[in-house]
């Protein structure tokens, strides 16, 4: 289940499979994109466009934009209230990234 | 849908209360959150796909929201709820834009809460440096471990809690640092001694840090965050008895990769400023807050404010203020006669005068002092997200910059998405500090609609 997850007190959502960066990712219905990369050890959710500097989760509550990635095509979206799905593509997204 | 009677923003502890009160007085209120379900940040509730094994292990505050809950289900017939839905702005302090079209109200209720204040130090923009609300979130909802040997910083209250629930979850937390000094045992006493439930979770949370053997630093701060690319390890130090700036000559090194750091949390003003409300600067509220009368009316008719989104004084404060609007709010809207709604604010108003003497003794520790400014090095971010250096604050003010409005048009600092939640607050306290003026003179980076990023397919209401 991932050792960033805590056991007991509650039961998860069913697994889902995303796509992170082409590989895949284990996750559960309920966890946010963010909250599943955690969980997996990843930090490191984007650099940033002037400075190429790693940015990754820092308020949590979807206000400061800092963990923003590429999913599913669409660039700058919170994985902090992004809810996962099953095959979601999800990017590490270089600066201030781009539709694809 | 027409002109909705009553329109409470936010489904935090003040929202809710402020809806059970209303919808009790047959006033019936639309309650709009931008999150899945209510609570707000304190009250969180779990995300939908999860189910609840042991309530128990979840903690006090899941309890307290699961109550809070349950006292509105009790009226959820008699209310409309949005959830999942953003306002994004407001004109004429009555027309509402929301995410999926606009909503007019004959009168609001502004219940919009409040967010981490935060201060720039060196390393802070490192991934595995995370907001105290951010950890909450993460521990408390998702169920997930942020990391596993934590440094706790900043001030106020939700530091031992945090790191108790840390701790719970299995990370290390290597120490608590309290920048503020304890409050006075005995001169607290007088201000303090109703209020018994307060004091036994401040008992616990103490009691719960010495079992835990986790340290508890008054007078530190963390001076920096550092590792190749993620929080590897963390500076911290004491700091100025008087005004919390770093005393370097003290400064220890730890080896950690998560900083967890807390400095009270600022009130989200933005709808209220839209809605042309008047503000005043109020320290111990926490920055700029709403100009309010006892009954929670601001200075636009129609206009109500509640919680910490108008004073930053955590969830008991806002249940009492929150059940007062809605019982204004159903007064001003004819529901109740002036009698019957002051009988029915009696209670509530009594609980706030009993919780002010607990807010004066948290605010003697844990008011933010000027020195913290210090932390920030001319190399260290002061915007997130236009990533603008203190250096190129300097600039700016060496080139006139005399205020936030001008400092955003000379270095682009909180033009980015957050639209300066985010170095708001601290580019005040640096122009405070740099320029010897007030907060009132340094101003504010003025909300402008839409108040979050949105597409345009979403503006249309098109499901997006």
């Amino acid at each position: 289940m991932g050792e960033g997850r805590l056991p007991g007190a509650i039961e998860r959502g069913r697994p889902v499979t995303l796509d992170v960066d082409g590989a895949p990712l284990e996750a559960f219905c309920g966890e946010s994109v963010a909250a599943a990369l955690l969980a997996a050890g990843r930090r490191t959710l984007r650099t940033t466009s002037r400075r190429g500097e790693p940015r990754g989760l820092f308020c949590g509550i979807g206000l400061c934009f800092d963990c923003v990635m590429t999913i599913d095509g669409r660039p700058n979206v919170r994985a902090c209230r992004t809810p996962v799905r099953d095959g979601m593509r999800v990017r590490t997204q270089q600066g201030d990234g781009a539709w694809a | 849908m027409g002109v909705r009677p009553l329109v409470i923003v936010g489904g935090g502890p003040a929202g809710v209360a402020a809806a059970i009160e209303a919808a009790r007085a047959g006033l019936r209120p639309t309650l709009i959150d931008e999150a899945g379900g209510l609570g707000g940040q304190i009250y969180r509730p779990l995300p939908e796909g999860f189910t609840v094994r042991d309530a128990r292990a979840l903690g006090k505050d899941f309890r307290r929201g699961e109550e809070l809950r349950a006292r509105f289900a009790t009226v959820a017939s008699s209310v409309d709820l949005l959830l999942g839905v953003a306002v994004l702005g407001i004109w004429e302090g009555r027309r509402l834009l929301c995410e999926g079209g606009e909503i007019e109200a004959e009168r609001l209720i502004l219940a919009t809460g409040a967010s981490d204040r935060p201060v720039p130090f060196p390393g802070w923009t490192l991934p595995g440096v995370l907001t105290a609300g951010g950890a909450q979130a993460i521990v408390k909802t998702m169920r997930v471990v942020p990391g596993r040997r934590a440094l706790v910083a900043g001030t106020g209250p939700l530091l031992p809690v945090v790191a108790l629930q840390l701790h719970r979850a299995g990370v290390e937390v290597v120490a608590v640092l309290e920048a503020g000094r304890p409050p006075p045992l005995l001169a607290s006493l007088p201000h303090v001694w109703r209020e018994w439930g307060l004091l036994r979770d401040a008992w616990d949370l103490w009691r719960g840090l010495r079992r835990a053997r986790i340290p508890l630093l008054f007078g530190h701060t963390v001076f920096e965050a550092a590792g190749a690319g993620e929080v590897e390890r963390a500076v911290y130090g004491p700091v100025d008895p008087a005004d919390w700036r770093p005393r370097r000559d003290g400064a220890k090194s730890v080896d950690v990769d998560l900083v967890v750091t807390g400095f009270g949390f600022v009130p989200n003003t933005e709808l209220s400023l839209l809605a042309g409300c008047d503000h005043e600067h109020a320290h111990e509220l926490g920055g700029f807050v709403p100009v309010r009368d006892a009954c929670m009316r601001t200075s636009v008719r129609h206009v109500l404010a509640a919680g910490d989104g108008s004073g930053v004084a955590g969830a008991l404060v806002a249940i009492e203020e929150g059940s007062i609007a809605g019982i204004t709010a159903a007064e001003d809207a004819g529901m109740l006669d002036a009698a019957e709604a002051a009988r029915r604010r009696a209670r509530p108003l009594r609980r706030l005068r009993s919780l002010s003497g607990v807010r004066r003794v948290l605010d003697a520790m844990s008011r933010i002092r000027p020195g913290l400014v210090e932390l920030a090095t001319p190399e260290t971010v002061v915007c997130r997200c236009e990533e603008v250096l203190l250096s190129e604050v300097f600039t700016a003010f060496g080139r006139g910059a005399k205020d936030l409005q001008a400092l955003k048009l000379m270095t682009r600092l909180g033009m980015g998405p957050c639209q300066g939640r985010n170095c708001g607050p601290s580019a005040s306290a640096i122009c405070c500090k740099e320029l010897g003026i007030t907060p009132e003179s340094a101003g504010r980076i003025e909300p402008r609609p839409p108040v979050k990023p949105v597409t345009f397919g979403a503006l249309a209401g098109d499901g997006e």
